[in-house]
């Protein structure tokens, strides 16, 4: 195990971000709040591993 | 019977993951009161959330998800490598992330207070319904979760002590361990939070 295996899942983190403030910008209504969600759950998990 | 260190460790951890999961329901109490209240007053929560920063809220989304990288580094540095010395500066990093991330709250709830947008304040009060309850549950939760931030902040720095004094080792890390699944909590109630408040269409 290094360092690197951390770095990968904190890149990984500032991605789904980025992608969930640009989800948002789209205005694609009720599913976008799915994604959100759906997003940050998966966020989570990977803080957790 | 003797009880061994192994078990001692396994005894800290299960209490800390009960300790997180009561936080888990306390927060999971208001986000229930929030989806109600959103559903109410879906147009509302819209209008109201554009009053808040996205920038100032992408920005602390970044500084803590940040600090959860410094934070495992930290517990990295101090049982993989048994390098106390890097523990000691990752985890101040971690505090210092901490404290950014509270200085920028406060920026946004000084700006929030300026244009009358806090509860029971006149200006608000003029609002429909929904805004008044939106700005009353995002007092609330990011209030909530500001103070979980600060007792991290502290739990870290008694950590940081340890560390230096020889109190935390390569051998006796649970502790830190401990601290860490804490901070993590903090990351990911905010990482729910953000979308919730900053970001609904």
């Amino acid at each position: 195990m290094t360092y690197a295996r951390y770095i990968y899942v904190w890149a990984a983190l500032l991605v789904l971000t980025a992608i969930t403030v640009t989800t948002a910008e789209l205005n694609i209504g009720r599913a976008g709040i799915i994604v959100v969600l759906a997003i940050a759950a998966v966020k989570s998990t990977l803080v957790l591993l | 019977m003797e009880l061994e260190a192994r078990d001692h460790k396994v005894f800290s951890r299960v209490g800390m993951w009960l300790f997180l999961l009561s936080e888990i329901l306390i927060f999971g109490g208001l986000f229930l009161v929030y989806a109600m209240y959103r559903a109410k007053h879906p147009a509302d929560f819209h209008a109201a959330s554009l009053e808040l920063s996205r920038f100032d809220g992408t920005l602390n989304t970044a500084i803590l998800l940040t600090s959860s990288l410094t934070a495992v580094l930290a517990i990295f540095s101090l049982q993989e490598l048994n390098k106390p010395k890097h523990a000691a500066l990752y985890l101040a990093a971690t505090i210092g992330f901490g404290f950014a991330f509270l200085v920028v709250k406060a920026f946004e709830w000084a700006a929030k207070f300026q244009h009358g947008l806090y509860p029971r304040a006149a200006e608000l009060g003029t609002r429909p319904h929904g805004e008044i309850l939106y700005f009353g549950l995002y007092f609330t939760m990011t209030g909530l979760h500001a103070l979980h931030v600060i007792i991290g902040m502290v739990v870290l720095s008694v950590m940081l002590v340890w560390v230096l004094g020889k109190k935390a080792t390569q051998k006796n890390s649970a502790a830190l361990e401990n601290a860490g699944l804490y901070w993590h909590l903090v990351d990911i109630i905010w990482i729910f939070l953000f979308p919730l408040f900053y970001l609904i269409s």
